[in-house]
């Protein structure tokens, strides 16, 4: 049987898968929350050259991670949304947007944190925090242009092309770290000759992404919920009014 | 205990990482129940008013 993701365009099969999977991703959510937790905190080693800070790694990477993955997604349902005209790729991209924003925050804010400590200072305008900044800043912008018109088509309209063009700024925030000389060290997840960290780092590593992608579709499936029942109230009072 | 809280002296910079994560995310969490309580509600309302109206 083929593929077809139009199946899934439509609102009325949305909910009903939405409502099925709802208490599944809840389940794995907290489940991965809480073991995430206790590996991050009690039962994973100091690192040999940042002792105890390294535990803000378990947030700060799988945040980042996020903000960066969400950020492609948005883009993909808006190009969607824009060339298919599907109305449920427009409604992901803007429930996709405050909860990207809010990792992007997290990220930033955890960096923070760990740069203090480890480089003695907050913040320096290099090209990974600066980029990372500027994403923050594309999510704000997206969701500003959303209700920045009185007529809601030309919102998403807008903001869905912001948010393509602000791709670009995804493999300059992968690369920074490569391309420039920065203060925050390379990768060491995602490269050639696999993970170059211990294993006991790596799983509380996992299990706070997993917490934050199910985190992520969880929230996802509330507010696009939530916003075709709106939509569903809107369109039985203008009936009324009319009616 | 105490040795646990100061993070070999870094608890100032690590516990705020969690706190703040975990007030943003519950808060987010929270506002998105909330608006589809919300939604809910008003959905039942306008179903009953129209059932009321489709009696008249």
């Amino acid at each position: 049987m083929a593929f077809n993701i139009n199946a899934f365009a439509n609102p009325k099969r949305f909910m009903w898968l939405s409502a099925l999977l709802l208490p599944w991703v809840a389940v794995i959510t907290v489940l991965a929350t809480a073991a995430g937790l206790y590996f991050a905190l009690f039962d994973s080693p100091v690192d040999y050259q940042q002792g105890e800070t390294v535990r803000i790694m378990y947030i700060h990477v799988p945040a980042a991670t996020m903000s960066i993955a969400i950020y492609v997604s948005m883009a993909i349902a808006s190009a969607m949304g824009l060339i298919w005209k599907h109305p449920l790729s427009d409604l992901a991209a803007k429930c996709m947007s405050p909860i990207g924003a809010a990792f992007t925050f997290l990220a930033l804010i955890t960096g923070s944190l760990w740069g203090k400590p480890m480089w003695g200072t907050w913040w320096v305008w290099d090209a990974r925090l600066t980029s990372e900044l500027l994403l923050l800043f594309l999510y704000m912008g997206h969701m500003a242009l959303l209700n920045a018109f009185d007529d809601p088509s030309r919102g998403t309209k807008s903001a869905g092309i912001l948010c393509i063009v602000g791709v670009i700024n995804v493999p300059i925030i992968k690369f920074s770290v490569d391309w420039w000389n920065t203060l925050h060290q390379p990768a060491s997840l995602m490269k050639s000759g696999g993970p170059a960290i211990h294993p006991d780092m790596l799983l509380p590593l996992g299990l706070m992404w997993l917490c934050f992608m199910g985190y992520f579709v969880l929230v996802l499936f509330i507010r696009m919920r939530s916003e075709i029942i709106a939509s569903k109230v809107r369109a039985l009072r203008l009936r009324q009014v009319h009616g | 205990m105490a040795e646990f809280f100061e993070m070999g002296g870094h608890g100032a910079y690590i516990w705020p990482c969690y706190g703040i994560t975990a007030l943003l995310l519950i808060t987010l969490l929270a506002t998105s129940v909330k608006s589809l309580s919300k939604s809910k509600k008003d959905l039942l309302v306008m179903e009953q008013l129209s059932q009321k109206e489709s009696k008249i």
